[in-house]
Parts: C-alpha cells; sequence; structure tokens
C-alpha cells in the first residue's frame, strides 16, 4: 500500500477494465504516413520547435563564424560592407527572433503539460499553427541572404538608416513583415502557455506548489503579452511610411526617430528577460534535482521571477543613454536598471543556498549550470557599469556592449538551454547524451566563450566600435581580435561535438523514454505515453515523486483521475485557477491539416507582400482565413457528452461557457495584447505631441464635433445590439438572435465610416504630418478590429443559422461578444484621444 | 466562486506593479514634458516645478503602496497570494522610492 493510500483512497480501483489503457494509446497517438505532419501532441509539436529553433541557432552561428574570420586581421576583405551588413543584421535578428524566444516557448510546450499533469496543452491545434508559420517564415525568411535582399539595418532597425529614403529595396520589408509576422506566432503561443498553466494543472497543485520552470513560463508569456505588442505597432508604423510616405519618424514632417526606438526598446529590454527568465527557470527545476534537496526559498525565488518580469518594464531607456534625453529622465531608468539587480540576485543566492543544502552531482547538466552561473554574474556585473549614464556614454556602440550583452544572453539563455537539453533528454528520448562527450561540449564551449567574448571588453575600452566590418592594423585590437575569431571557433568545435552526439544517442520515444535517470522531484518525470500520464495525479507537495512515494507506479496503473477516454475523444481536466480544483473535462480536438495549411499560407501571405506581389498574396490571405474559419468550425463542440465520472466519484461537466471556459480565457488575454498595442499607439501620439507641438492641427482644422459624437453613438448602439442578442440567445430566440447581430454589423461598420468621412472633410493627410499619420493610423487600427470582429459576427450568424449554437453551446457567440465590446471600447478611445484631446489642451 | 476569487488573488498582486507602472510612467512622462516645454524654470519656494511634483507623486505612491502591503502581510502566513501581494509590494516600494531619488541629485533638464 502506497502512503498516498493511508491518507486517502485513491481515485480508482485496480484492476483497470481490459482495453482502456489501448483506446486512451489510440486517441492520442500521432497520425502515421504524410499526416504526421498534422501532428498536435506536444510531445512532438515540441520537439519540431525545440529542433527547428537549434536549426536557427546553428545558423546564426555559422553567420557569426563568417564575421568573426572577416574580423580575426585587420583590413580584411574577404566580405564587402554590403555583406557584412547583412551578416550582422540576420546574425542578431535570427538569434533573437527565431532562436532565442522560440527555444524557450518550445521548451515550454515541450514539457509544460507534463510538469502541470496535463494531457496535452489546451489549444493543440494552435500550437501547430504557431509552429508551422514560424517555421516556414523563418526558413523563406533566412534565405533572403542568399539572394542578396537580407536586412541590413542591424536587428533593431533604427530609421531613419531603415526609412525609405536611405534603405530604398526590400530588405528592410523582410525584417518589418518578416519579423512582425513571427510575433503573432510568439503571442499565440504565450495565451497557450498563460491558459495552460492556470487552468490545466493537476488536482492539488495550487499556486505555491507550481513548479518554478512553469511559474517562469506564466511570466514570460505574461510578458509577451505586454511587450511584443509594442514592436508589432513599430513594425507596421515603420511598414506604413515606407510603404505609403506616413512620416512617422521623418522629423521633417513632425516625427521622430526616438519615437521608433521607445517602441522597439519598450519590447526590446523586457525581451531580454523574456528569454533569461525561462532559462532561470530551467536552472531552477535542475538545481535541486542535482543537489538532491528542494531548492531553497521557492516562495522568494517566484517572487524574483515575477519582480523581474515587472521591472524589466522600467528599463527600455537605458538603451538609449546616448540619444540626448534629459539627464534626469535617464537616472529613473539608471535607477530601475540597478533595482533589478535585487531579484536576479534573490535567484543567484537561492541556488548557491541550494548547492549548500544539498549534495552536488557534478555531471554534464550541472557543469552547465556553474558555466550559466559564472558567465551570468559577469554579465551582470558588467549590465550595472552600463547602468552608470557617464560610463555608458563611453562604452555606446563598441565593443564593450557587445561583450557585456553576449554574456548576459549566451550566459543567461545559451547556457541553461544546453544544461536542459542535457537535462530533459532521458525524458524523451530512448537514450541520455553521453556523460563523457557532454564534459569535452561544455568544456569547448565554455572556454572559447570566454576567449571569444572577454577580449572585447578591452577591444571596446580600446574604442573598436561595433559593426564595422574591418579596421586597420595598428589600433591595439589585432590581437584581440585574432583571440575571438580563436574563441569563436571553439565554441563552434563545442556545438558540433554536442550535434554529433544527438546523432548518435538521440532517438525520439515519448513511451520508452530513459526516464528519470536524475532521480528528480517533479511531475514530468513520471511514465510518460503520447497521452501523457496513464492517469491525472492528485498533487500534494511540490515535488511530489519525492514527497508522495509510489506515485509514479500509482499513476501508470490507473488509480488517479481519469485513467481513460470515457468520451471517446481526446481531453484533460480543467482545474481552477488557484486552488487547481477540477471543474470540467475539456475535450481537445484531433489532428486535421488545417492549422498546418493555415500557417503555411499565413507566413506566404506576409512573405508574398514582403516582395510586393499583392495579388496573390491576397489570394493567400483569402485561403488563411478559409483555413482558420474551416478549423473553427470543427471546435466548440457543445455539451455532446453528459458529466464523466473521473474516478471517486467525481463527476465533470465536458462543457462549459462564459467566464469558466478555457476560450474565454484565451480571449481575455488577446484583448489584453491588443490594447497593449493601442496602448502603444496612444503613447506615440502623446510623445509625438509632447516633442513636436508645431504639427498639431489647430482646433478649427478638426473635423466639426458632430461627426465622432455620430461615430461614438453609432458603435455604441452596436453594442446594445450585441448585449440584446446575447439575451435573445439565453432564450434560444434564433431570429432575434440574428436580426440583433444583422442590425449591430452596419452601425459598427457605419460608426467607423463617419469618423473616416469626418477626418475626410477636413484639410487633414496622412503624408503631410506625423500628427495626420497618427490620427489616421488610429482609424487603420480601429478598421482592422470592425473588420475582424464583422467576420466573426457573420461566423457567428453562419453557425446560428447551421444550427450550432443555442443557449448552452454558446461559446463561439460569447467569444466574439467580448471582442465586440472591446473594439467598441477601444474606438471610443480613439475617438476621445484624437477629437477631445487635441481641444482639451487647446 | 473561482473566477472572482482568481480575480482577486491576481488583483491583490498586481496592484503594487500598476502603483510601480503609473509612478514610472508619471514621473519620467512629466520630466519629458516639462524639459520638451521649457517650463523647468518654473519655481515654488525655490524648488522647480519637477521636484515638487515628483515628490508630491512619490509619497501618493508609496502610501499607496504601503496601503497594499499592510493588510497583505496580516494574511502572508496563511496565504500564498497575500505572502506574494505583501513581498511584491516591498519590492515595489524599494524601486519607487529608488527611481525617485535622483531628483534630488541630478539636473532636471540638462
Amino acid at each position: 500500500m502506497s502512503s498516498a493510500d493511508a491518507v486517502a483512497p485513491l481515485p480508482n480501483p485496480l484492476p483497470r477494465p481490459r482495453g482502456e489503457l489501448d483506446r486512451l494509446r489510440k486517441i492520442w497517438d500521432p497520425p502515421s504516413g504524410l499526416r504526421f505532419l498534422t501532428v498536435i501532441n506536444n510531445e512532438y509539436v515540441g520537439l519540431f520547435y525545440v529542433g527547428t529553433a537549434f536549426l536557427f541557432f546553428l545558423l546564426a552561428g555559422v553567420l557569426a563564424l563568417i564575421m568573426r574570420t572577416q574580423l580575426a586581421v585587420p583590413e580584411n576583405d574577404l566580405l564587402t560592407p554590403n555583406t557584412y551588413n547583412q551578416l550582422f543584421t540576420m546574425h542578431g535578428t535570427v538569434m533573437m527572433f527565431l532562436f532565442a524566444v522560440p527555444a524557450v516557448e518550445a521548451m515550454g510546450i515541450l514539457l509544460l503539460p507534463n510538469m502541470l499533469g496535463a494531457r496535452d496543452l489546451p489549444f493543440p491545434r494552435l500550437s501547430a499553427y504557431a509552429f508551422w508559420a514560424y517555421f516556414v517564415g523563418g526558413l523563406v525568411f533566412f534565405c533572403s541572404l542568399f539572394f542578396n535582399v537580407a536586412p541590413k539595418g542591424g536587428w533593431f532597425m533604427y530609421p531613419p538608416l531603415t526609412g525609405g529614403k536611405y534603405s530604398p529595396g526590400i530588405n528592410e520589408d523582410f525584417w518589418l513583415l518578416g519579423i512582425g509576422f513571427i510575433e503573432i506566432s510568439a503571442i499565440a503561443g504565450a495565451i497557450e502557455i498563460i491558459v495552460g498553466v492556470l487552468r490545466t494543472r493537476a488536482p492539488g497543485m495550487t499556486l505555491d506548489r507550481i513548479p518554478v520552470f512553469a511559474w517562469a513560463m506564466l511570466v514570460f508569456a505574461i510578458m509577451i503579452v505586454f511587450a511584443f505588442p509594442a514592436i508589432i505597432l513599430a513594425t507596421v508604423l515603420l511598414e506604413l511610411e515606407r510603404a505609403f510616405g506616413w512620416p512617422f519618424f521623418d522629423a521633417a514632417k513632425g516625427g521622430d526617430p526616438l519615437l521608433w526606438q521607445h517602441l522597439f526598446w519598450f519590447f526590446g529590454h523586457p525581451e531580454v528577460y523574456i528569454i533569461f527568465l525561462p532559462a532561470a527557470g530551467m536552472v531552477s527545476m535542475i538545481v535541486p534535482a542535482m543537489a538532491r534537496t528542494p531548492l531553497v526559498g521557492y516562495r522568494l525565488v517566484v517572487l524574483a521571477l515575477v519582480g523581474t518580469g515587472f521591472l524589466s518594464f522600467g528599463l527600455w531607456v537605458h538603451h538609449m543613454f546616448a540619444t540626448g534625453i534629459p539627464q534626469l529622465s535617464l537616472s529613473f531608468f539608471s535607477a530601475a536598471s540597478m533595482a533589478v539587480a535585487i531579484p536576479s540576485g534573490i535567484q543567484v543566492f537561492a541556488w548557491i543556498a541550494t548547492f549548500a543544502a544539498g549534495r552536488v552531482q557534478l555531471r554534464t547538466p550541472m557543469l552547465f549550470v556553474l558555466g550559466f552561473l559564472f558567465t551570468f554574474v559577469l554579465g551582470g556585473l558588467t549590465g550595472v557599469m552600463v547602468a552608470a549614464v557617464p560610463f555608458d556614454w563611453q562604452a555606446h556602440d563598441t565593443y564593450f556592449v557587445v561583450a557585456h550583452l553576449h554574456y548576459v544572453l549566451f550566459g543567461g539563455m545559451v547556457f541553461p538551454l544546453f544544461a536542459a537539453f542535457y537535462y530533459w533528454m532521458p525524458y524523451t528520448s530512448r537514450n541520455a547524451l553521453s556523460e563523457r562527450v557532454g564534459r569535452w561540449v561544455f568544456g569547448l564551449i565554455f572556454v572559447g566563450f570566454n576567449v571569444a567574448f572577454f577580449p572585447m571588453h578591452v577591444t571596446g575600452l580600446a574604442g573598436m566600435p561595433r559593426r564595422v566590418y574591418t579596421y586597420p592594423a595598428g589600433l591595439g585590437w589585432d590581437t584581440l581580435n585574432l583571440i575571438s575569431t580563436i574563441g569563436a571557433f571553439l565554441i563552434a568545435a563545442g556545438v558540433l561535438l554536442f550535434v554529433i552526439d544527438v546523432a548518435r544517442k538521440f532517438r525520439m520515444s515519448p513511451e520508452e523514454n530513459a526516464g528519470n535517470i536524475w532521480n528528480a522531484g517533479t511531475l514530468e518525470w513520471l511514465p510518460n505515453g503520447s497521452y501523457s500520464n496513464r492517469s491525472i495525479p492528485i498533487v500534494t507537495s511540490r515535488e511530489p515523486l519525492w514527497e508522495q512515494p509510489n506515485l509514479a507506479q500509482d499513476v501508470e496503473a490507473g488509480r488517479y483521475y481519469l485513467p481513460g477516454a470515457p468520451t471517446g475523444r481526446r481531453e484533460t481536466i480543467l482545474t481552477s485557477p488557484v486552488e487547481a480544483q477540477p471543474q470540467a473535462l475539456l475535450l481537445m480536438p484531433d489532428a486535421a491539416w488545417t492549422p498546418v495549411l493555415g500557417a503555411v499560407f499565413t507566413a506566404a501571405f506576409f512573405m508574398l507582400l514582403t516582395v510586393k506581389l499583392v495579388a496573390p498574396a491576397l489570394v493567400c490571405g483569402v485561403i488563411t482565413l478559409a483555413m482558420i474559419i474551416w478549423w473553427l468550425w470543427e471546435t466548440d463542440p457543445g455539451p455532446m457528452h453528459p458529466s464523466v465520472d473521473i474516478g471517486g466519484g467525481l463527476k465533470l461537466p465536458v462543457y462549459l461557457t462564459g467566464p469558466a471556459s478555457h476560450s474565454w480565457w484565451a480571449m481575455v488575454v488577446l484583448i489584453l495584447v491588443a490594447a497593449s498595442v493601442y496602448g502603444c499607439l496612444v503613447f506615440s501620439y502623446l510623445f509625438i505631441w509632447t516633442v513636436a507641438p508645431q504639427i498639431w492641427t489647430a482646433i478649427d482644422a478638426l473635423p466639426a464635433p458632430g461627426y465622432p459624437l455620430a461615430a461614438a453613438g453609432l458603435i455604441a448602439l452596436s453594442s446594445v445590439a450585441i448585449a440584446y442578442a446575447s439575451r435573445a440567445l439565453r432564450e434560444s430566440a434564433g431570429w432575434r438572435l440574428r436580426s440583433a447581430l444583422l442590425t449591430a454589423i452596419p452601425l459598427l461598420v457605419g460608426g467607423l465610416a463617419v469618423h473616416i468621412y469626418g477626418l475626410e472633410t477636413t484639410r487633414l493627410s496622412p503624408v503631410e504630418s506625423s500628427y495626420g499619420a497618427l490620427v489616421y493610423a488610429f482609424a487603420c487600427i480601429d478598421g482592422f478590429f470592425v473588420a475582424v470582429v464583422v467576420i466573426m459576427a457573420l461566423y457567428t450568424l453562419a453557425r446560428s443559422a447551421a444550427g450550432l449554437l443555442d443557449r448552452v453551446r454558446r461559446a463561439t457567440f460569447d467569444n466574439m461578444m467580448l471582442l465586440w465590446h472591446y473594439t467598441v471600447a477601444q474606438s471610443a478611445v480613439g475617438l476621445v484621444v484624437t477629437h477631445a484631446f487635441p481641444r482639451l489642451v487647446g | 466562486m473561482a473566477v472572482s476569487r482568481f480575480s482577486a488573488s491576481v488583483l491583490r498582486m498586481s496592484c503594487p506593479v500598476m502603483i510601480w507602472a503609473m509612478h514610472f510612467l508619471a514621473i519620467y512622462g512629466f520630466t519629458a514634458f516639462v524639459c520638451a516645454r521649457g517650463l523647468a524654470d518654473l519655481r515654488w519656494l525655490g524648488v522647480g516645478i519637477v521636484p515638487w511634483t515628483i515628490t508630491l507623486v512619490t509619497l501618493l505612491a508609496m502610501a499607496a503602496t504601503i496601503a497594499v502591503i499592510l493588510p497583505a502581510a496580516r494574511a502572508a502566513r496563511a496565504s500564498f497570494s497575500h505572502w506574494m501581494a505583501a513581498t511584491i509590494g516591498a519590492l515595489a516600494l524599494i524601486a519607487i522610492v529608488w527611481e525617485a531619488l535622483p531628483v534630488f541629485i541630478v539636473p532636471t533638464c540638462d
């Protein structure tokens, strides 16, 4: 008898019915043959994701080697300046956008469901869509290098260099459209992770029992929700400037290039922590397993994750210390940059204390963790140096900064990621990686890294600027550069050895994996299959495998919740967000082509737009929309099955609507993303108003107040109509619902039309001044949301006509209603900003 | 109701963060506006408009954060979300004070 039995009887008796496990396996098995491409199980999609991210790491690494070869000796002519510009831009861009963020997101998709005790993440098709969009779009983006059309304005794309005047051609458009849409993929993953961590945890896994990696991924995903919108808006504005001449960043017309820098770094600095926090979360999982003792200061580490997350949003201007911003303003950001050292320090001390509390096994993952600690702490210290404004002015745009950022990013993310590869390889593969080879891999990478990057501190202090394709001899940079190049090739040797070891040892097998060779305590080390765990455990501690003996056997035997697939479909338990109490059985979709094809055509849409093939792009856009609608048509299944007994007499409903539904949660997160984009636009408007009041239009040049008032009235009435439709649906009155929807659509579209017509009655033009461009940008974004909700309303009408919508089965309507009301509120804010604000401030 | 309980937890934990964010935006935005429009010379009792405003806003933010920390700290032993609210509040309080301090050291618009 297990100790869990001593506390309470387990929910399901033995023996389990014959064929139960086979049915479960059959339902969750991935498709075979060509249809394997449509697989949506997190173990497979997660691995594809990790593999693709690692491929981009290798590709961007090769670019780095070419650059280091160019810089090995002075006055080298291996590369032309134009090629070198493309290489450093692609190296930074690919490492940040196609490797770092997707890699940690991929680890989340791969590990989280098992770590949380779920069968899969709540929107597996969304994961597949995000992966394929990233895979296809990323590869096409990378291939721009081979056609001499890769972006060359640096990974942060500062205008005016990247504006139409100084960068004609399509190079920068590849960055703006390519990266802009890959961020959509990151946001889709973030929504998946937030809802997954909050709603699909094993029963009993309360907030203070969540594994630290899951906490880190939750903070990571929330940061994406608030940080990525800034870069999405920035890329839209710069593309509008390049394509249509709307002068957001053109100083001659009242724009300001600094607006780009603000938007970019409002995303860019949190991005550093978006990359680092999941890596820190991985370290917090590996350290206790290697030290064979629980993490010291669990609560403080969670506090540190949350604290770093929010403080990181107050640091963005520290990338702009040399732009002429007033000293006092710089000092706020300097102080915030130093304050963030507090939560980072908490984590470092917690790891050191855990080493001290346990008996550390010096295995390969541990070596990489120690490498991470050494490197990251050094990078953190130079970070405090460049946070001091006077020092930053000296080191700005020199190789000192290149050294600092690589110590932070390579130290803070790549070392932990390699630790994670070694640590979790037995979770996903039949064999662990070789310990002997692993030591060599670590040694080569660690030594190579420090040989490559430590001298760059000195090179930078000796005055070598970053991003120069060559340099004259005799400035004291020659030997330092040669040493750096030797170091880069040592890193490459280590990575190559790792790839060889992976090729030798990695054999994917969720079901027959090498297993818990570290004797770790968290749920991902339970016996696995394509269905995740045979039964879903009740969790009573932070390290269930250490604290709940016999757990693995009992889970494997099917003694916990949901040992089979009672509805005959893929399913997992939906739990409450705080106490993780079972609330419902979440029915999950099967594999399908629609997410894959939708992703491919989404990528095609953006890439064809980049090369100005507008008509084929529009065709791809329409196909994408069709695929997404087809995909969604099969969701929202309604209460197709009576309540299910998952064990212990616990009967769960199989359908939830309203705020308890997981789709409602996803829509709320999406609305937060939208609100962040709009918030950034409001910031842009106020920024330009602050720095360029001369281009603000006179009050008498604004549209007559009747136009915005009429627009506000119409859109408000559309919301009333939607609220009426909601009430009609409660009474199952199909015709009243449809009439209300058909009334709401023209009201909303009419409101937008009146607003735009009002603008057209004035002399305001989006190409004459940044003020005009901003006012029209508000209208464009409002128009985009109106188009989206109108399509959703038409889709809802179609479902109503097909008999797929009723008083119970109403999740589709509820989600549409949420976004509709949000769109109306957003447009109202836009009207206040663009019409009331100028009148209020004169 | 689980959702409302969750909302209460999220609100409790995010309150100090929102106060910090509003304080940060207020002091940064106000300083930027005053410097851009050349209003830094407005003074009262020999002290400029920026130090006055930042001091006032910082005191308000500190009071609001302490108002969140105190009740949360009392329940921190029994509840994780209260513990988180209290400690995040403490971190936010340090950040608020630390970020406002330069106003007494650094010239406003140089």
